[in-house]
Parts: structure tokens; sequence; C-alpha cells
């Protein structure tokens, strides 16, 4: 459970990033971010993820706010990015030992839960090869399982489907619906449609700083009086967006 | 928690360079063992406790089988002449003996009769305890011989049955020298050494650490782990911690192997005071690491602190022998003092502890910063998604000190390299050489030197005096191809330093016909000139210098065109990107002022010499650039040298001349022929040829 109320950021004095956002992410649900490069996507996420603290408003996890439990919120979100890289010099199966023992989870079940994981995401025929040696998707896959390792109750994902082919990107995707059964709520950013109308519940749509539209796919469809989602996207988008 | 700070904290990539040039130290000291074996044992360095008893009475061998003197032995020698000091100093080097003592002939019948017979002891004044050696031997041993005495006649309680005299002999004339040259290495070069062992060490580690986790922006992941923000700080200082002592310790242990180390007893504190440092240098890095997001910012942030750590070891050495006691406990000044005593066998155990103390009390406070400093956002997040944050376009000013930066590794690692392995070369014969009386004049001189200055100067004096031994050049030989090699390790690759297979023997014999050719033209200049005249052809002697100084010169000539021009010209010129012009024409320049400046503290040095060898190097720099390799002007560089030193007699680069076969009356500048300007005239006249062999046929491959 992810609630985040009025949240302003901003780098620099004159220019907020997010100016004001509130939405909840209950258990057990896909929300999506949807929005243009710029819209602050990334830096919502960060936010969430406790990188970055808000310059105003609150986030809370299970209730619980980075202030004063920021040990306790790490143990219970995943986070994963573009920008959050692995180490080039490393191994998937290494990094998992490596990230196992700094989650504390003791060892037998931290290699139990390797083998499912790398299992499911197919990452067991490259699991001892150099990370500098992996393709893209490997990577991805990498990243994916990393973040997961300590069984998050919370998934924060910007854009996890990011430069995969269609193969990699529906593991991933259905990964992800298996999670979402399992209780687990998760929070991804995209750009790409049909992620978004296949995967999430609930969808926001972040334009300059702004939460402009909120809801399921049919509704926001409805709302904007277009065939599909995507030009619904389109309606919303040159609505709100102010050019500067 | 070390193993949790992972490879960012861990890795030894830098530090494998400086082990590498720890199992080059120990080469060279089995070498230098090997030559001790050879030349035989200097009795200087070794002067031991032993004890030579003269005319000694009965009474006192007895005495001597019941009551050994600690583990020494005690030789017995009978003499009836006169006693001189030249003849104490013989008796003394014959069994390399720190004591004599000289009884009277009838010493038992007058302590009898109760008259207080005379004895006379000499103690050797050149070796570091002689005084603790002395007041133990004549205040306890002797004093137990008394009592013996008395037990044994029945003699009356009296307080002064004799009376012992004590003499200080100066041995071997003048030659305290000696031990003030291995004091002065205790207490400069070798606490120096490791100042920069864990400066370089930490530096290629710890700037690496978190910041290179920032760069490659794996740092943000584990910043998510459920570890505290002080653990992070901690396992990462524990690395680079780790990494930095490894080669401190190599060092400290290698310096106790060679005797420059003579007391164990000073090892307690030596260790508290290497360690202390090492673990506060650590804290100040991991700091540093900390507020920076590229490897390179942090580097650079870094280097101030390099500058004014080495600069606190050079004011020290610059300081003297007896600094204030106050400064035995500051943080680094208390280390440099500390270390050196330590290494001298003189510690001061409360002051290294107290120091110590200090300074890793200070390290606890630097790495409390430093969890602050990571707990702030600023300092946590890289500014990495530039669509969403005013990124900062890489400005022209870091750009700048990135190039500063690359320059000051081009510049400074081949001097470096030259450097540590010459002074590698000159242990094993300075030690040597110490007992050799021809030179004790310039060995006593060694402990006056005060200045950076002064150490230049004497160094270029020493391999000047070097050269004229086949050992040094041997050893030289070996180091040159060293200095090839760790070059090639830097450069990652033989073929990054200009040696190309490809051609190789055909380019090299080329050069040797040109290196040969220019010699011998300035060769016939300076006869024209009247400057040289050949009185006769000779049978170089000795042979055996002779010889190796012609081999000496191959690896010579190849390690000076791998630093200068295969090294250097590749790695200037990726500094200027995107002007290759510039590039190129900075790269020849650069590198051949080095050049010329790297010679300067030869002896003989003047302002025509700077300008001939500027020239010398543009011309090789273009060979270089025209085949592609180096093949060529190393061979000419080594005939260059062949020529002027073994052939014509003539000085090379003003160090001493070596055996020839043309023996040459000369009579231009002292530095040799490239301080004349006949020199000049043959220098510029190839570069000219060079020039209108290029451009008339310049599709084919230069060789000129």
């Amino acid at each position: 459970m992810i609630s985040v109320n009025d949240v302003h950021k901003s780098y620099t004095k004159n220019k907020e990033t997010i100016k004001g956002v509130s939405f909840e992410v209950k258990d057990g649900m896909i929300f999506g971010l949807l929005g243009p490069n710029g819209a602050g996507k990334t830096t919502l996420m960060q936010m969430i993820s406790t990188l970055l603290s808000p310059t105003s408003g609150s986030i809370t996890i299970d209730g619980l706010n980075a202030k004063d439990n920021l040990l306790e919120i790490h143990k219970r979100i995943g986070y994963l990015t573009t920008e959050v890289r692995l180490d080039p010099m490393s191994t998937p199966d290494k990094l998992w030992d490596f990230f196992g023992e700094l989650y504390d989870i003791p060892r037998k079940e931290s290699s139990e839960r390797k083998k499912e994981i790398f299992c499911k995401l197919g990452i067991m025929p490259f699991k001892d090869k150099r990370i500098n040696e992996l393709s893209t998707g490997m990577k991805q896959k990498a990243s994916i399982a990393i973040s997961l390792i300590h069984n998050p109750p919370v998934i924060i994902f910007d854009e996890p489907t990011n430069g995969l082919d269609i193969l990699t990107s529906k593991q991933v995707t259905d990964y992800l619906l298996e999670l979402k059964k399992e209780g687990h709520s998760i929070i991804l950013s995209t750009h790409i449609f049909s992620v978004a109308e296949s995967l999430c519940d609930e969808i926001a749509i972040l334009v300059d700083g702004r939460i402009v539209a909120q809801g399921d796919v049919q509704s926001l469809i409805e709302q904007s009086e277009a065939k599909d989602f995507e030009e619904a996207f389109f309606k919303i988008y040159v609505e709100h967006h102010v050019e500067e | 928690m070390i193993r949790k700070s992972g490879r960012g904290g861990t890795q030894i990539c830098g530090t494998t360079f400086l082990l590498a040039l720890g199992f080059v130290w120990t080469v060279i000291v089995c070498m230098y063992a090997a030559v001790l074996y050879y030349v035989g044992f200097n009795d200087y360095t070794f002067a031991s406790n032993y004890i030579i008893a003269v005319n000694a009475p009965d009474s006192f061998i007895t005495y001597e089988e019941l009551n050994p003197y600690e583990e020494s032995l005690i030789f017995y020698e009978e003499w009836d002449a006169p006693f001189d000091f030249m003849k104490m100093s013989d008796l003394m080097h014959e069994h390399a003996a720190g004591i004599v003592i000289v009884f009277p002939r009838d010493f038992d019948d007058q302590i009898k009769s109760g008259t207080a017979p005379e004895i006379l002891s000499y103690y050797r004044t050149d070796t570091l305890d002689y005084k603790g050696l002395r007041d133990n031997f004549s205040d306890e041993y002797l004093e137990g011989y008394k009592t013996y005495l008395t037990d044994l006649y029945n003699l009356p309680e009296q307080s002064d049955s004799w009376n012992v005299t004590r003499s200080d002999i100066p041995t071997n004339g003048d030659m305290p020298g000696y031990m003030l040259f291995v004091r002065a290495m205790g207490r400069n070069f070798l606490p120096i050494l490791l100042f920069i062992a864990l400066l370089y060490a930490a530096m290629a580690n710890g700037t690496e650490a978190i910041s290179g986790q920032k760069e490659r922006g794996t740092f943000s992941r584990i910043l998510l782990t459920p570890v505290p923000r002080k653990d992070i700080i901690k396992s990462f200082t524990n690395g680079v911690f780790i990494s930095a002592s490894i080669p401190a310790l190599v060092i400290i242990t290698f310096a106790i192997l060679i005797p420059f180390y003579r007391h164990l007893t000073g090892i307690l504190p030596l260790l508290l005071l290497t360690l202390s440092l090492s673990f506060f240098i650590s804290a100040l890095t991991v700091m540093i690491s900390v507020m920076n997001d590229s490897v390179s910012s942090a580097q650079t942030a870094f280097l101030p602190i390099f500058f004014i750590l080495v600069s606190v070891g050079v004011t020290c050495i610059n300081g003297g022998s007896d600094p204030e006691p106050f400064y035995y406990y500051v943080p680094v000044y208390g280390q440099f003092y500390g270390i050196g005593d330590a290494f001298n066998g003189e510690p001061n155990i409360v002051a290294s502890i107290v120091c110590s103390a200090i300074t890793v009390s200070f390290a606890f406070i630097i790495t409390l910063i430093s969890t602050k400093i990571l707990s702030s956002e600023k300092f946590t997040t890289t500014a990495s998604s530039e669509d969403e944050k005013s990124g900062d376009a890489p400005t022209k000013f870091s750009s700048f000190i990135d190039s500063a930066i690359g320059m000051f590794d081009v510049i400074f690692f081949p001097l470096f390299i030259l450097s540590v392995f010459q002074i590698l070369a000159m242990i094993p014969v300075a030690v040597v050489y110490t007992g050799n009386p021809l030179y004790s004049d310039f060995i006593a001189d060694l402990a006056n030197v005060a200045t950076v200055g002064d150490i230049m100067r004497k160094a270029m004096e020493i391999i000047s005096i070097f050269m004229n031994d086949s050992r040094f050049l041997a050893l030289m030989s070996l180091s040159y191809i060293l200095i090839i090699l760790s070059c090639m390790y830097k450069a990652k690759g033989a073929s990054n330093v200009g040696l190309i297979r490809k051609n190789f023997g055909k380019l090299y014999g080329t050069g040797l016909v040109y290196g040969v050719l220019l010699m011998t033209l300035v060769f016939i200049a300076l006869i024209i000139t009247g400057k040289a005249s050949v009185e006769g052809l000779q049978m170089p002697s000795p042979k055996m210098l002779f010889l190796f100084s012609m081999i000496m010169w191959v690896p010579q000539g190849a390690a000076e065109e791998v630093m200068f021009r295969g090294y250097m010209i590749p790695k200037v010129k990726s500094l200027f990107k995107n002007n290759e012009k510039a590039g190129r024409i900075a790269a020849i320049v650069i590198s051949s002022a080095l050049f010329s400046v790297s010679h300067a503290f030869n002896g003989g040095f003047n302002y025509i010499a700077l300008v001939n060898i500027f020239l010398f190097a543009v011309l090789f720099a273009l060979i270089y650039e025209r085949t592609g390799s180096i093949a060529l002007t190393c061979a000419a560089h080594t005939m260059w040298n062949m020529f002027q030193g073994n052939i014509f007699g003539l000085s090379v680069s003003g160090n001493e001349t070596v055996p020839s076969i043309i023996a040459t009356n000369y009579t231009g500048s002292d530095f040799g022929p490239e301080g004349t300007l006949e020199a000049t005239a043959v220098i510029v006249a190839a570069l000219v040829l060079f020039a209108v062999m290029t451009r008339r046929k310049s599709s084919v491959p230069k060789k000129s």
C-alpha cells in the first residue's frame, strides 16, 4: 500500500518538477504512471523509493514514512530503473549472493529463491556470465531478479520493458501479473501503451509534473471521447501541456 | 562487513602494480644478497657485539666459561707490543667485534697483591647501539667479574679494585658516515616511500569506491538495501584500508629484511603508526569519494591532499633530525617522525601510541562526517535522468580538469618509474660501496643532505660514480627491462608503446646504421673543430665494465624510447581528441621537452645540451610518427650512446666515461658531445634531411 499526498519537488528554487501529486496504490494492484519524457515520472519514482525526498507533502508505504523508518521501508520495496545498474564486472549469480547478504536473507532461503526466480525469468543459462557480456534484455532480467530478491510487498518498476524484445517483454509482464496475484502492490512507469493497457488496473497520466487524468483504461477512453487508449492519451496530453 | 563492502571497496587493481613493485624489490634484495655473498660481508654493516679479550688472565677465561656474555663469542688474543688505535681497528675488523678489552699481563698478580690494575677497553662507534653495548658490558659484565674475583681470592670489599678506561674508537678513520647514511635512509627515504605507497594505493582504490559506483549507477541499489548508511561507510573504509595497507606492509617487510632496520623493538610502534595513518587516509579518501559523482572528480579532489601529505613528508625531511617533541603527537607529522625513528630502532613508544590514538579518532570523526554526507540527498543520487533535471553539461572547466589529470598521468608515470627503478638498482650497489674508503667522503656527505634539491644532486652524483661499476650496469639493465614492462602494463600491451612486430627487424637494423652514422658525424665534427683528438686505439679496460656497458645500452635506449616516445606520444595525443594536428604537435613538444629536462640533473648540463637533446627527441618523435614503431629509434638511441661511450670514449650525457676502444682527448663541454654546437649542427642537418626525404617520398614509410 503506497499513498502519495500532495507531493511537490523542486530541484532549483524557481522551477517545480512535481507540482502537487496525490494517489494511492492498494495491495494486489498494478498502478501505471504514463507520461512523456520530462514529465516527472522518474523523480516521482525516486521519491517513492526514498532516493529523493519531497520538498513538501508526504509519501508513506504501509503507513511508514522515510524519515522515521528508512530501513524498514527499504525492506519492503523493490526498485528497478534503467539508471540503477549492476556491477559490470560481476555475474548475476554473484550479485544475487552479494545482495542476499545485504538484505540479511538466510543463505538457504536465498539460494532456493534464486533458483526459482532465475528459472522463471530464464536467467539460468547466463547466470555465470559477466554483466558487461550480457545483452540489454539479459541485463534487464538480471536487474529485475535482483530487485525482487527480498520478495518485497511493494514493487516500483521504472520502465521495466524498456528496450526488450517482445518475447522477453512478455516474460516480464507475465511475471508481474503473477506477482500481482500474490498480493504485491506494483507501481510502474511506462510509455508503451500496450503494456499499460494490458497490465495496469489504474493509470495516471502525468504531464508537466501534474496528474491530469486518472482511472482505469476504459474510463480514460470514455472521459476523453476517444476511439482507443492511444488517442485518449494524445488528447489528454495536448489539452494539458503548456509550452514554456 | 568487509564482504559486504563489495567490489568497490576491496578492488585491488591499483594495488597489483604496487605488489609488482614489491616483487621487483624482492628480486633486487635476492640479488643484493648474492652480491654480498660474492663480495664478502662488509663488517661495517654487521658490526656485532663480539668481544676481543687481549692478554686475558685465567680467572677471566674461567669466569667467561661460567657466565657467557649474552650470546656473543669472545676471542682471546695475546699481544705484547704497545697498543695503538690502528691495531685496535684492525682487530675489530678481523673479528667483526664491537669491543676490545685489554688486560695487563700480570693482572691476576696485581689483583692478589691489592694494587688496582688498569684495564683498557675500546668500543667502536659506527654501530647504532654502541653506547648500550658499552654500558651493558662494563657496568654489568665486568661488575660481575669483579664480584667473582672478590670471592675467588677472598679480597676485602673495596670499591675500586681496578680502573677501567673507556675509549671510543672512531672505526676506520672517519667512517661513521655509513651509519649516518643508514639513519638518513631510515628517517627520510623509508617513511616517504611508505607515505607515497599508502597514498597511491588509497587513491587508486578509495577514490574509485563510492564515486565509481555512482558513476556506474550501481550505488543506488546499495543505498536501497536495509543497510544503515554508517555501515556502508564503514565497510568501504575497511576495504580501502585493507588495500592501502597491503603495499605498506610489503614495504615494511622488505625494509626489515634489508638491514636498514635492525631493532625489532620498533616493530610495534611501526605497525601502529603505519596502520593508523592508513586508516586515516582511507577515511579521508572515502569521504572525498562520497562527495563526488565520478572517479575523475574524486581524484581531482584527492590530488591536493596527496600533495599536502607528501609535502608534509618533505618538510619533515627538510626539518632535520631533531624535531620539536610536540610534532611527535601531531597526526601525519607524528607518523613520519615516528616511522623514521622506529626504522632506526629508537621508537618513542608513548608518543607512537598517543599519536596513533589521535589519528584514529580523527579518522572516526571523518567517518562520521562521511555518514552525515551520505545521508543528505544531494550526495546520494547522481544527476542522472538528464531529461528531468537541469543537467549540467560538461563545462569547459571540467574538461580542462580531465585533461590536467591525464597530463599528470602522462608526465608523472614515466618519471616516477624511472626514479623508482634507478633507486632500486642503486641500493645494493650503494651498500657495497659504503665499505670502500674511496667514497667515504661522499657517503659522509650524505648525512648533510637536507633539501630535495640536494637529494636530486646526490642521486645524480651516485649514478655518475656507479656508471663505473659493472654490477650497477647489470642491475640497471634489469631495471630498464622492468621499466619497459611496466610501461607496457600501464598502456595495456606492447603495441600501445610502439613495440610493433611488423618490420621490427628491418627497422631495428636501419636504426643501428643511422645511430652509428649520426654519432660518427658528431665525432668527426668535433675532430674538425679541434675539441676532440684521437690518441690511438686501446684495449678497453676493465673488460667486464666495457662488456656490461655495451649490453646496457640496448635496454637503456629501448626503455627511454618506450617512456618518452612509445608511451608518452599516444597518451598526449589522446588528450586532444578534437584536434588531431594540435595533438600531434603537443605530443612531440611535450615528450621532447620532458626528455630534455629529465637529463637536466646530469653533470655538466648546459643550455646547448638542453636544446640539443630537445632537437634529438624531436627527430626521434618524428621518426616514430612516420614509422609508427619505436624499433628504429630504439636502435639508433642504443648505437648513439654505445658509439659515444664505448667506441669514441666520450662522456654520455654527463656521466663518467666508460672504457672505450678509441682513446680520445676531449676538451669540449663537460656534458659530452650533446653539450656542443657541433652536435647541434649534425642534428639540425639530420632534421632537415628528414624533412626533405619525407616530402619527396611521402608515400613510402620513412626511415631517417
